[in-house]
């Protein structure tokens, strides 16, 4: 093998890993170009999101199930940190943890016989159990502080460096949302990412093909949870403060879009997807009021138009385009 | 191999599946006959655990099956194809083949995301099985096309494919040349002789009855719901029952 | 009535119809013939709206109706029954037919008199009108498609195959109705695979292929057109069934039954193990008397080891007698060995001789006749009867491989085709004029005919079923080439010594698990090639024979070098006779390479395992300057593999032999069948490296 050949098929090889390490490299001098506090807030949220919307896309776009009520999730591991680390006194390193462990059991829990449902019956399933977590956090509200919210959040920290300003939470939060992406494409990569898929494309065919459809579907649920839970945590250790109102149903829809947008199982999608709903409203000033409207909208014309996703059909059209080219030079 | 004894299913009040039983020997075709409607995807959907039989026993290598989930029944060694393809059109060529490696391609979740170095040799060793199976039935250089755009025939393929690439103990193919042309046709019973040849055990359903006579060592019966025949092709042909209920008319036609 | 010209349609990039016309008059039934994938579902698709043609015409009494959406198609007149049936499942008979005159807004009246037509031609529709139409049979799904097509009183019927997959019978059922609406006035455009059908049952037809119409007519004259007919109806061509691929498969080959003759037994007669032991007691006692008294050689020999044919008791005993080896045979040379008088010397064999001087055996009449009997009973394991003709590819003259195979051949009743070595072209031409049934050859030989046969295309033409090989080590890849060249044949390795008669001493047993030896002519030890002492039974080793009813030259104790274990335990195929594994090689095959000991079989068995490699490697060993041993490893990909591969299989192939092996090589992938085959042994260690010893 000549060692241009070598060359490619390292490069063919270690492709994934590659365009991660070029975005970590990326983000790692964003701050020396752009340090103006209140963009890097911004992106730092979008890290948040993409967490998010990474587990979601696993569930959603790979195991073709569908959830409406994932804000519940990012918000029991935002007011499960809060409650630890304020009315508990834990490390908020641990608290995190416990919670996402707590929040993988509640996943299990609801999603063992949740999950016997499919489509429409699914989707309501999730919603109601969004809606319950909604109005808990309202009424209960010795503990989670109800509609005023839950103030005093500390910021994590290691030992004495405390994660409090704009650029420090860029590298915490983007570390861990690259962390996120990494585990995330391997996991798409592997051979229970094929059964994944094959479990979206036909259930019965993935069974037939020794797919444990029943447990990948639970084990998939509980990972997207976890993921949520984890950026729920990160959510209110960073803003110090978190209200019922960023969890409701209306979350889970955006969180929802931000994945059909960023194209229903592509992983860097996710990235794109969240990048977009979170920016949007920045663009669009006279936009609060009609921001669900906008937001519905899109989702309506990109599952119209290009209903794999946003990206996902761009690229398609991009190949369809690029095979067409192909054979007119090939017939001319 | 696999003993069916007086297995039944009944939907509602209806009985598809009447006191089933025959064998299938290891490394032998057998093949399933029968008029339409006679049960024989019922039957097989029984045996890789698609439905719950209502009664009765599916032996394989001497363990009962019936009660167990398709996937459970796919690890046993047992793959199938389907009657009306069922790919994933989403993903490419090569990973459709690929998921029929899906029992020896681990099944832990967080393994997977660590992508540790025996993962990645076990990925590599995988995909060059998957795509020495693809050769084997022509398809090596479309592995990487998605599925959805093929041609009906080498769809066919792809599922044979993706059934043999695991080498399975048993291979259920459920009517494999349907929709085949001529050629086609012959080029995939030239597989399933060299499929048998290896060494693997068949059970074939199908309609094509030049297929079905030449390759199969074993042909069985179904009418109705019931076996009303099973023994050699030659056996079989001369059998009154079966051509009054299905050979017969044949003869007569082109 | 109906116009098409010149029309082209696309799916996305790809292009589905390549300029077709077409034309149907009112009131004829004309079929649309093609493979799966020439175009006809796309066309029909094209006809009722439902994709969109990117060029030419499509007229319906001169008026152009390319474009329109289907509702807008229903109304002008064109019905639909698709591909497939597609009944709606979860609605009743009776619902799915209201669905196909639904956009046609008829009257309640109409509507309900349709109906009732349509039951009346479909009696088993009407039976059956509450039924979800999810739960009806195949063929009923059809009648069930086409009564929806009919609904919509269509002036022309187009019908999408209608005889996918549905059982002879059925279809009979389907094309007689088929034909009642032909003969009731309607416009049908039939569209078939099953070109006899459709032909059979239309008045025009065209073919279709590849998107382009090749050639149209009167259907009559298509169906008798020989031409056509082999083109299209191929397997169910019944004038010539060995064009039919499924015949030239060789499905319909001739197929030997067992004849009435009463068919001879070779195997032994010994029931039980203790039978084998007590005959194997008397064969060694026999054989360390006629030895010591025979042959001054063994006399000295045994002397000098302080042992006497008396004190032979039981078969434990046998470790107490001197190993001898192949220098013994090369001191006695010409005649070694030699245990009876000149006059019942009948013949002699030689070895090649590859390794110093030629081993030279001699023969009685006995030793032959015992040889010729248990040859025969290779051939019996291997299944070879009277009936089948065994063509011998290996070398003849004074070589043991030629003869044995011959007088054992003869010896079973089967037909011996003596071709002898090398000449491919002769082989090749008595393997089809003959249709010879085995083969015998040596492995190397065996796949350098195999490539051949492939390469002429030849499979489906010759008649092989078993493959008998010997002489050489072959890996599994190797095997399955030449089983896969040769058209699916099986493969047996036979086992042989010169020293010991010949070929013949063991063959693979018909489960493919192991070989099967015959203990009742000769006793196998395994021992460890350094220190000589026997090994438990399971454990690789060094063959060390001993013979027990050879006459003219018999062996006790001889050192084969060659290495194997014992597989303990019964066989699946029943045989009682002991049995081994296959040699792994030669104990001064080994290949010392930086410390490690490796046998060039493991390297076979390595490379098997990496699918997409080919069977044939070369292993080249050098030493730089420095001192420090290098080993480069030639490895084919397999026929049919992409270049492409190659990084990934050099990738495989490196880590693989890296971790069974503990050993750095440098691979290079080359392309199939450069490397060299040859008709006798291959050879594939090249060792450039200096060695202590001269070999």
């Amino acid at each position: 093998m000549t060692d241009r050949q070598k060359f490619l098929y390292f490069i063919a090889l270690h492709r994934t890993g590659l365009w991660v390490t070029a975005l970590s490299l990326l983000l790692l001098v964003f701050p020396l170009v752009e340090n103006n506090p209140y963009t890097l807030g911004l992106t730092n949220l979008i890290a948040i999101h993409a967490i998010v919307v990474l587990g979601l896309n696993l569930f959603i776009g790979y195991a073709g199930q569908i959830s409406l009520g994932h804000a519940a999730f990012f918000g029991l591991g935002a007011y499960g940190s809060a409650i630890a680390c304020v009315t508990f006194g834990l490390d908020s390193w641990l608290a995190m943890l416990l919670v996402a462990g707590l929040v993988a059991l509640v996943a299990l829990l609801v999603g063992i016989p949740a999950l016997r449902l499919t489509g429409h019956y699914l989707a309501m399933a999730t919603l109601g159990l969004n809606f319950v977590f909604h109005t808990i956090l309202l009424q209960w509200d010795q503990v989670t502080g109800g509609p005023s919210g839950f103030y005093g959040i500390p910021s994590l920290s290691l030992g004495s460096f405390a994660f409090d300003d704009e650029l420090r939470l860029h590298y915490l939060l983007w570390g861990l949302a690259l962390l996120s992406l990494l585990l995330c494409l391997n996991l798409v990569r592997s051979g229970v990412g094929r059964g994944l898929s094959a479990l979206a494309g036909d259930e019965i065919a993935a069974a037939a093909l020794g797919v444990d459809t029943r447990r990948a579907k639970v084990k998939v649920f509980v990972l997207s949870a976890v993921l949520a839970s984890v950026a729920g945590s990160l959510f209110a250790h960073t803003y110090g403060f978190i209200s019922p109102d960023s969890f409701g149903i209306f979350v889970s829809t955006d969180l929802v879009i931000m994945v059909v947008i960023g194209g229903m199982g592509s992983i860097w999608g996710s990235l794109f997807g969240a990048a977009l709903i979170t920016l949007l409203p920045e663009w669009m000033d006279l936009f609060e009021t009609y921001k669900d409207f906008v937001h519905g909208g899109i989702l309506v014309l990109v599952l119209m138009f290009l209903p794999q996703g946003l990206i996902t059909g761009l690229l398609d059209l991009l190949r369809v385009q690029l095979a067409r080219l192909r054979q007119k030079n090939v017939t001319a | 191999m696999l003993r069916l004894e007086q297995l039944s299913k009944n939907f509602g009040g209806l009985p598809a599946l009447s006191q089933v039983s025959f064998e299938v020997f290891p490394g032998q075709v057998t093949a399933l006959i029968g008029p339409n409607g006679a049960g024989k995807s019922t039957l097989i959907n029984c045996m890789t655990g698609v439905l719950q039989p209502s009664s009765g026993r599916v032996l394989f290598r001497g363990a009962s099956i019936s009660s167990l989930a398709a996937h459970q029944i796919a690890r046993c060694g047992i793959a199938r194809t389907f009657q009306n393809l069922k790919l994933f059109p989403r993903l490419s060529v090569l990973d459709n083949v690929l998921t029929g490696l899906t029992c020896e391609a681990g099944s832990s979740m967080v393994m997977a995301m660590l992508r540790l170095p025996y993962l990645r040799h076990r990925e590599r060793r995988l995909r060059l099985r998957a795509l020495e199976a693809l050769d084997r039935f022509g398809l090596g250089d479309k592995a990487d096309w998605p599925a959805a755009v093929l041609a009906y025939g080498d769809k066919k393929r792809v599922e044979l494919a993706r059934a043999t690439v695991g080498n399975p103990q048993l291979i259920l193919l459920d009517e494999p040349v349907a929709g085949l042309n001529a050629a086609e046709t012959a080029a995939v019973g030239e597989q399933l002789h060299l499929l048998r040849r290896a060494g693997h055990t068949l059970l074939l359903i199908e309609h094509d009855m030049d297929l079905v006579m030449k390759l199969a060592d074993q042909v069985v019966v179904l009418d109705s719901g019931q076996k009303i025949a099973s023994g050699t092709p030659a056996e079989v042909r001369r059998n009154p029952r079966v051509l009054e209920a299905y050979l017969g008319c044949m003869e007569a036609t082109a | 009535m109906l116009k098409i010209d010149k029309l082209t349609a696309h799916y996305d990039a790809a292009q589905a119809l390549f300029g077709v016309s077409l034309e149907i008059a009112a009131g004829e039934t004309v079929a649309l013939v093609g493979a799966n994938g020439a175009g006809k579902s796309t066309l029909l698709k094209c006809l009722m709206g439902l994709v969109k043609p990117t060029g030419g015409s499509i007229l319906l009494d001169g008026k152009p109706v390319a474009g329109k959406s289907p509702v807008q198609m229903v109304r002008l007149g064109l019905a639909l029954s698709p591909e497939g049936r597609e009944v709606f499942g979860s609605l009743s008979v009776e619902e799915n037919l209201q669905l196909g005159a639904v956009s046609l807004r008829l009257a309640k009246g109409e509507e309900a008199i349709r109906r009732e037509e349509v039951f009346a031609r479909f009696p088993k529709l009407k039976e059956r009108r509450t039924q979800l139409a999810g739960t009806l049979s195949g063929g009923e799904q059809q009648m069930l498609a086409m009564g929806r097509a009919l609904m919509a009183g269509p002036r022309l019927l187009l019908l999408d195959e209608p005889s996918l997959g549905l059982a002879p019978l059925i279809t009979d059922e389907i094309f007689a109705i088929i034909h009642q609406l032909a003969r009731a006035g309607r416009t049908i455009l039939l569209v078939e695979q099953n070109a006899a059908r459709a032909l059979s049952g239309s008045d025009r037809a065209y073919l279709l292929s590849n998107g382009t119409i090749v050639e149209q007519g009167q259907s009559s004259r298509l169906l008798t057109d020989p031409a056509l007919r082999a083109a299209f109806l191929g397997a169910a061509s019944h004038e010539n069934p060995a064009a039919s691929r499924l015949g030239a498969a060789g499905l319909t080959n001739i197929r030997l039954e067992k004849s009435a003759m009463h068919p001879q037994n070779f195997m032994t007669n010994l029931s039980s193990a203790a039978a084998l032991r007590e005959h194997q007691l008397k064969g060694l006692k026999w054989t360390v008397q006629h030895a010591f008294e025979g042959s001054s050689f063994y006399r000295q020999h045994l002397e000098n080891a302080g042992i006497s044919p008396a004190q032979i008791a039981t078969l434990d005993d046998l470790q107490r007698l001197p190993l001898t080896g192949a220098d013994d045979l090369r001191q006695g040379y010409p005649f070694p060995l030699r245990a009876v008088p000149f006059e019942q010397i009948v013949r002699i064999h030689a070895s090649s001789g590859t390794t110093g001087k030629r081993k030279v055996l001699c023969y009685t009449q006995k030793d032959i006749d015992d040889w010729t009997h248990f040859f025969a009973r290779c051939y019996q394991m291997a299944g070879v009867t009277p009936l089948d003709r065994v063509q011998i590819a290996v070398g003849y003259g004074v070589w043991t491989a030629g003869l044995g195979f011959q007088l054992g051949c003869e010896k079973l009743g089967a037909l011996a085709v003596p071709v002898g070595p090398g000449n491919i072209d002769m082989q090749i031409q008595f393997l089809l004029d003959f249709q010879s049934t085995v083969f015998c050859s040596t492995a190397s030989m065996a796949l350098l005919m195999a490539e051949e046969i492939h390469a002429r295309g030849l499979a489906d033409k010759i008649a092989i079923n078993k493959i008998i090989y010997g002489s050489e080590r072959s890996s599994r890849a190797m095997r399955q080439k030449i089983s896969e060249l040769f058209g699916g044949a099986e493969l047996f390795d036979i086992t042989g010594l010169t020293e010991l008669y010949g070929p013949g001493t063991g063959i693979e047993c018909p489960a493919h698990d192991c070989i099967h030896y015959w203990a009742d002519y000769y006793l196998l030890e395994i021992l460890d090639p350094e220190t000589l002492q026997p090994l438990p039974e399971g454990e690789w080793g060094e063959m060390v024979i001993t013979s027990l009813a050879k006459e003219a030259a018999p062996l006790i104790r001889y050192r084969t070098r060659d290495i194997t274990r014992i597989i303990p335990g019964p066989c699946r195929c029943g045989c009682l006779l002991p049995r081994h594994s296959r040699i792994r090689g030669r104990s001064d095959d080994t290949i010392k390479f930086r410390g490690v000991n490796i046998y060039p079989s493991s390297i076979d068995t390595i490379l098997s395992a990496v699918s997409g490699l080919g069977s044939e490697y070369q292993i080249h060993l050098t030493r730089d300057r420095a001192g420090r041993d290098h080993m480069r490893l030639l490895i084919e990909r397999a026929s049919g593999v992409d270049v492409g591969r190659t990084p990934e299989l050099v990738h495989e192939a490196g880590h693989q032999i890296k971790k069974q092996l503990m050993v750095s090589a440098e691979l290079e992938l080359v392309d199939y069948a450069t490397l060299p085959r040859s008709e006798r042994k291959s050879r594939r260690v090249f060792d450039s490296r200096l060695q202590g010893e001269i070999v």
